[in-house]
């Protein structure tokens, strides 16, 4: 059985990409207040103006944003060789415009950078 | 490492030959642009999608810490039950039979599903364990 996701947040940090599943993310904010910075997960550095996530009760900031809302939307399995990348926060990966996403879950994204953030 | 004689795929990457029990080499591909994941170490270059799986690409030369050659333009799949991995390859060297029982290259990491040196007629290789490698790198190394 193919899995699916319900809509995606496109996601730009520096020159990498990540979808975000819509039914993570509570809303998209102005990249504003106490801000978590992914960068280490990508090794990029964020751009000076921004977006952010809201989700979990945290914003995480990124460069930029583009909702893509089509209902299921197919999710390609994540390679046994990288599910443990980022805490398994990596979900899979969607096809869009013949470009791969990486599909990862903010909540566990979030989780994952408090703890390599943690000294 | 089991001894007797096995049919193994020989190939480059960077300065290093490596080699895979021929039936796990599925196919050797162009390698497409590739998509990079996060949380990923420097061995792990990025994905690409191949007949509708996506597959991870591994430079096994970063992986072990070997001096790092760009010049790839191919990688090697490598199949096993549990999934599969591409292998960044610099040349294709051939099938050569590998003998002999040979010990593990070391006792922790990467190099410990790797087993050598074998000789083979390019010269000396690291016979690559697929399945545990794997493994291995799904504990997120």
């Amino acid at each position: 059985m193919t899995a699916a996701v319900d809509g995606v947040v496109l996601c730009r940090v520096g020159g990498a990409r990540f979808a975000a599943p819509c039914d993570e993310v509570d809303a998209i904010a102005d990249a504003e207040g106490e801000l978590v910075d992914p960068s280490v997960a990508f090794g990029e550095v964020l751009a000076p103006v921004g977006r952010a996530l809201q989700a979990a009760g945290q914003l995480l900031r990124v460069d930029s944003v583009d909702v893509v809302a089509s209902p299921g939307l197919s999710v390609l399995p994540t390679p046994l060789a990288l599910a443990g990348l980022v805490g398994g926060a990596l979900l899979g990966f969607v096809e869009l415009s013949g470009q791969l996403w990486p599909l990862v879950s903010v909540r566990g994204l979030l989780e994952w950078l408090s703890t390599e953030a943690a000294p | 490492m089991a001894d007797g004689p096995k049919g193994h795929l020989v190939f480059a990457c960077g300065s290093g030959l490596y080699a895979v029990p021929a039936e796990r080499a599925s196919e050797v591909v162009n390698l497409p642009p590739l998509t990079r994941v996060p949380g990923a170490g420097p061995h792990l270059l990025g994905v690409f999608a191949h007949r509708g799986e996506v597959l991870p690409v591994i430079d096994l030369a970063r992986l072990i810490g070997k001096p790092v050659d760009e010049t790839f333009r191919r990688v090697v799949l490598v199949r096993v039950p549990k999934g599969v991995m591409a292998f960044t390859a610099t040349r294709v060297v051939g099938v050569s039979v590998l003998e002999g029982a040979l010990p593990r290259l070391g006792e922790q990491g990467a190099l410990a599903f790797m087993h050598g040196p074998a000789r083979v007629p390019a010269g000396e290789c690291a016979a690559i364990e697929p399945e545990g490698l794997l493994e291995f790198l799904a504990r997120g190394r």
